[in-house]
């Protein structure tokens, strides 16, 4: 029991259970999509410009339209269900199932469809990790969706090749994810822009607490973030490639995020609409992120993607790509020394 | 401005004149290197400047907007003209008849003069002349121009001075200038911005075009002041104070802050990387526009470069006065009037050409009349269009004023009755707080009315401190008003003086001893003679304490219970809490009787039972209602002592009472206190009454059942003890029987007596089932009754 609850898995599922949409993390004042104009730069990118108030709309009033309600979609990683009941208003399903790690998520958006009357909306506690996830019939989703929760998974392999068997022949898959570097581990030049762009702030938008002014952009320690979650962006880098062996890919949009994620962690409640002059320098964090990644100086940490079910047999398919015995083992060893050397600095840094 | 280059000057330019002519021609201010000259910063700039965006230079901007409808006006100076491209573009729009244009650079002149002459500007008049020491004549332009002069001049005072003076009063002053730190002496934050928008720009765009330098930028190339000085004393010499000086000469009408506080040192050298054949190297320049337009926007730098129009202070010297016509020559008078009369001819031969080209004008003219004309009919009829709309529109407004005045009197006629709503509300309020006052009155004295009055009745033998122990716990009791009557038995000792003192207690002194039937039923019966009818009585022994609220949490089981008649607490042993002494009475279907849970330690007792009822309570402790106790008649005095308590619940039942136990209220009981040990007095009574209990109470089928048992065992008994000698055993034994056969009638009238319920039968338990009883033993101190006084 106690071996249990010292997993990896149980840890993420504890930290998840804590970590809820409406927790001061996600908050407006530090959480960088939690600012409206960041939000709807980012989802314009997200959208080829077809919208700014939402992606979920977007996917289904563009890649489902007609469509809606279709009979049944999952959504993995559901946290405590916003997708969801935003998938419901929109009325674009007649039945959901929702999965998560974390019991307590569950519990918490059990709890909400319940309190506005969604009875169509199945919870459930589930480990993507695990081998037997998605057992069941193929072939009965028509829509799949992985709301920042695919960067959480390792076996990036068996989840879609599972998630592609039940998808249905005409099903979607849309994918709202990370997709920058493992572990927040930020190449040299992203760290380059991140801090040249926080000198451009003027100091006054850089307040993080009552009295307080952050001296330097919020770059994260790898080592600290594997601590923390051990499946924060454990494989990101793969994912994009992993999506594109199972699935067709209609659109991969670039949605950013690459600096404004960093940049913008903790001190986003400086800008606000009320204060023009906060806003020119949104604007123009905005402008430089869009600019960077618009030139291919900067790849895009965010993407939105919809694809589609491999029409070919998957026998026909070549075999899976490469894990990238390099790529996954890099992170899988890398993650096990930084936690073995985070622990040992946590241990020394202890002692008196 | 100007850009200083990374060569410095040669040893034989000696003068910034030189100097600058060789400058000018080189590849400085190549839109490769300069980043003035890039295209797209060029339109920015002058998306800064025009407003309407209907200008194509700087100078076209200022034209159109000062000089407006006086064009072509006399005469324009151009100050460090350079090259000229600033004056051939004012010929071309035509701005003066004649300008001015100096520079210290004979270089710059010579070719402003070629290029002026290949456009074919005559009127353009090129010098070499130096600003700073020139004595300008009075009100002699229109328009005075420094295009990136300015911050070379050392004496801005006498510049100004100079420049105010020459003005015409509706004259313009127009400079586009670097105002930013003189000799770049930037701020540390202004550099660390250069750098940061710098660390920006991708890799591929810091292509280097500056000769002999590296490939790549790997930095913005900000200079020191030293270095700027070294190369060019002039340049930015007194640039900051340009914005300060000039409106002490001068009243500034407009000024647009053209930027480059970033962008001059950012692209200076990597300017070519920025073309307009590369759109995403014009993407990464919009990205630097934009930082820098939000940061002046923010007001975390200014502008270094401004371009601003102003006009001359009023007045800076007196008008000077025309010379007078010089007086002629008597000689020439004739040929000059010949030749006046030609001139007069010529004259007249054009005012004839310039009649005929009026009349065409004329009918041009009349064309335009007649077009006018229809037009103002046209313009009538609008007219009376619009005069009928206003026409509606002032009905309207008329209705709209009359239902504003009906408002208005509906208003007035609220407002006046205000005062009277008001004093209605005071009044209310008043009345409010009356009610609510006499609420919280009567809510008091409804919580003092509804403590339950309870009588308590303890009767006193000897013992005199654990009475007043026990009269201490009650007059401690909360929540109920008590009275306590203490019978004295008989008692020989003298009593605690708190009976004397406190007026809550009350003694009824007998001085015959009667069981203790008879002394609770006195103390009763004196109690309603003297205090009334209670609530609830409270009978407890003289050794028993109880808690504070035990005699409250009592009353309410009472109350709560469904005909609740009786009820008793949990007894603990006084002086080992720890164990009971009492959960109700058990007894069995033979009349045996035994404590629930007696001498058990609580901890080994297990889980207490909830308020419940029970057949029977012990008379050690026990609350009844007022209105049972009068309905049984009191307590049976046959008993003497022992189990009148028993037969006492067992007549409530039957009139249809119930008893209850309460084990949250509690209660201690010194056992053994008052009597030693097993006494033969406590075993005749005991065993007598339980034969009297059986004969007044039990069903006459139960009886039967029993009985044959009974004989049987008590016989036995009696016969082993005469056969092993026991003989005094055998005698009380044989008083045992004769007394129960004594008191047979009286306890079969009791009998009759009984109310007829008999459903406290369920609670009997099987004959022989009484459990051994081992009583703790109580550390000495601790001990009650050795608190008696000798």
């Amino acid at each position: 029991m106690d071996e249990e609850r010292n997993s990896p898995a149980a840890q993420v599922a504890d930290l998840w259970s804590r970590k809820l949409d409406d927790s001061a993390e996600f908050s407006a004042d530090v959480y960088w999509l939690a600012v409206p104009e960041v939000y709807r730069s980012y989802t314009r990118a997200a959208t080829r410009g077809r919208r700014e108030d939402s992606w979920v709309n977007d996917c289904v009033f563009h890649f489902l339209a007609g469509r809606t309600p279709v009979d049944r979609m999952l959504s993995i990683g559901c946290g405590a269900g916003a997708l969801e009941r935003h998938l419901h208003l929109l009325s674009a399903f007649r039945e959901c199932d929702a999965w998560d790690i974390a019991p307590a998520a569950i519990e918490t958006a059990r709890r909400l469809a319940l309190e506005e009357g969604r009875t169509n909306i199945r919870y459930e506690v589930r480990d993507a990790n695990t081998p037997d996830f998605l057992e069941g019939p193929e072939a009965r989703y028509d829509a799949v969706w992985f709301n920042s929760s695919l960067h959480h998974i390792e076996a990036l392999e068996p989840v879609c090749e599972a998630v592609a068997r039940s998808l249905k022949p005409d099903g979607w898959l849309f994918v709202h994810e990370y997709v920058g570097p493992n572990v927040f581990r930020l190449t040299p030049r992203q760290k380059e822009v991140i801090r040249a762009a926080f000198d451009l702030i003027p100091e006054r938008f850089r307040r993080n607490g009552p009295s307080e002014w952050a001296a330097a952009p919020a770059i994260p320690d790898p080592v600290q973030v594997a601590a923390v979650d051990p499946s924060e962006a454990i494989r990101s880098e793969d994912i994009l490639k992993v999506v594109d062996h199972y699935f067709d890919v209609v659109e991969c949009n670039p949605a950013g995020g690459t600096v404004l994620q960093f940049l913008l962690h903790g001190i986003a409640g400086n800008f606000r609409p009320e204060d023009p002059e906060s806003m020119a320098v949104l604007d123009l964090l905005i402008q430089v992120e869009k600019t960077l990644v618009g030139v291919g100086d900067l790849q895009s940490d965010f993407v939105l993607l919809a694809a589609r079910r491999r029409q070919a047999p998957a026998s026909s398919r070549t075999a899976p790509p490469d894990p990238g015995p390099t790529a996954y083992d890099r992170a899988r060893s890398w993650l096990k020394s930084g936690l073995k050397s985070g622990l040992k600095s946590v241990l020394l840094s202890s002692r008196p | 401005m100007k850009q200083r280059t990374s060569d410095p000057p040669a040893p034989e330019e000696h003068t910034a004149g030189e100097f600058w002519s060789r400058k000018l021609e080189g590849p400085d201010f190549s839109p490769e290197r300069f980043w003035g000259h890039v295209p797209e910063v060029e339109r920015r700039f002058l998306r800064r400047v025009s407003l309407d965006g209907l200008s194509a230079s700087w100078a076209e901007a200022c034209v159109r907007e000062c000089l407006a409808g006086r064009t072509p006006v006399e005469r324009m100076l151009s100050v460090g003209c350079g090259t000229g491209e600033l004056e051939r573009t004012l010929a071309r729009l035509n701005a003066f008849r004649e300008c001015d244009a100096w520079d210290i650079a004979p270089g710059g002149i010579e070719a402003a003069r070629r290029l002026a002459r290949e456009e074919g500007f005559g009127h353009i008049r090129y010098e070499v002349r130096d600003v700073t020491s020139a004595d300008l004549p009075p009100e002699r332009y229109d328009a005075v121009w420094f295009e990136s002069s300015l911050h070379h001049i050392e004496p801005l005072e006498r510049v100004c001075e100079q420049v105010a003076r020459t003005l015409k009063p509706d004259g313009f002053l127009f400079l586009n200038e670097y105002v930013g730190p003189s000799a770049f002496a930037f701020s540390d934050r202004q550099k660390e911005l250069i750098r940061a928008a710098f660390a920006l720009i991708p890799a591929r765009f810091r292509r280097s075009f500056e000769p002999g330098g590296p490939e790549r930028l790997a930095s913005a190339p900000i200079p020191t002041p030293a270095e700027v000085r070294a190369e060019d004393p002039t340049e930015s010499v007194r640039s900051a104070d340009i914005l300060a000086v000039v409106p002490d000469y001068f009243d500034v009408v407009f000024r647009r802050e053209t930027g480059g506080t970033l962008l001059q040192f950012l692209l200076h050298g990597i300017a070519g990387n920025f073309h307009d054949g590369d759109p995403e190297s014009l993407r990464i320049l919009r990205m630097l526009f934009e930082i820098e337009d939000a940061l002046l926007e923010t007001g975390e730098v200014r502008s270094d470069f401004m371009v601003l129009a102003a006009r001359p202070r009023r007045p800076v010297v007196a008008k000077p006065r025309r010379h007078a016509a010089a007086p002629r020559d008597e000689a020439s008078t004739t040929v000059s009037i010949e030749d006046e009369l030609a001139e007069k001819r010529m004259y007249l031969g054009q005012a004839e050409q310039y009649a005929r080209s009026l009349e065409g004008e004329i009918e041009r003219q009349q064309a335009e009349v007649a077009r006018q004309q229809a037009e103002v009919a046209r313009r009538q009829e609008q007219l009376l269009e619009i005069q009928a709309y206003a026409r509606k529109v002032e009905e309207e407004l008329a209705r709209k004023q009359a239902h504003a005045a009906e408002i208005e009197d509906y208003a007035r006629s609220l407002e006046a009755e205000r005062p009277v709503a008001q004093q209605k509300l005071t009044h209310l309020t008043d009345s409010l707080h009356e009610a609510e006052e006499l609420a919280a009155g009567l809510q008091s004295e409804l919580a003092v009315r509804r403590r339950p009055r309870i009588h308590a009745v303890t009767v006193h033998h000897r013992g005199k401190e654990l009475l007043d122990f026990c009269l201490r716990s009650l007059l401690a009791a909360r929540g109920a008003a008590v009275e306590i009557v203490v019978v004295s038995n008989a008692c020989q000792e003298p009593l605690p003086e708190r009976i004397e003192t406190d007026p809550r207690l009350h003694l009824l002194r007998l001085e015959i001893s009667v069981g203790f039937s008879e002394a609770n039923n006195r103390g009763v019966a004196w109690a309603r003679e003297h205090l009334g009818e209670p609530d609830h009585w409270f009978f407890v022994n003289n050794d028993a304490v109880v808690e504070p609220d035990t005699l409250l949490r009592l009353a309410e089981a009472v109350e709560a219970a469904p005909r609740g008649g009786i009820a008793g607490p949990r007894l603990q042993i006084w002086g080992a809490e720890d164990h009971l002494n009492s959960l109700g009475l058990n007894v069995t279907a033979a009349g045996e009787a035994w404590d629930e849970g007696i001498g058990l330690a609580l901890a080994d007792y297990g889980p207490l039972p909830i308020r419940r009822e029970v057949l029977a309570v012990t008379g050690s402790a026990l609350l009844i209602r007022a209105a049972t106790l009068r309905e049984v008649g009191g307590w049976s005095q046959i008993y003497g002592y022992y189990m009148e308590d028993i037969d006492l619940c067992l007549k409530a039942w039957s009139y249809g009472w119930a008893v209850v136990h309460d084990p949250d209220a509690v209660a201690s009981h010194a056992i053994s206190a008052t009597a030693d040990q097993i006494s033969d007095f406590k075993r005749f009574h005991s065993w007598r009454n339980q034969f009297v209990l059986l004969f007044a109470h039990w069903p006459l089928r139960e009886l039967l059942r029993g009985a044959p048992r009974l004989a049987a065992s008590q016989l036995r008994i009696q016969w082993l003890r005469l056969r092993h000698g026991c003989r005094d055993d055998a005698r009380l034994q044989r008083r045992i029987w004769i007394g129960a056969l004594r008191l047979l009638p009286a306890a079969l009238a009791q009998r009759r007596q009984s109310g007829g319920h008999r459903n406290w039968i369920r609670f009997l338990r099987k004959p022989g089932t009484v459990p051994v009883i081992r009583l703790p033993a109580i550390p000495p101190g601790r001990r009650p009754w050795e608190r008696s006084s000798p």
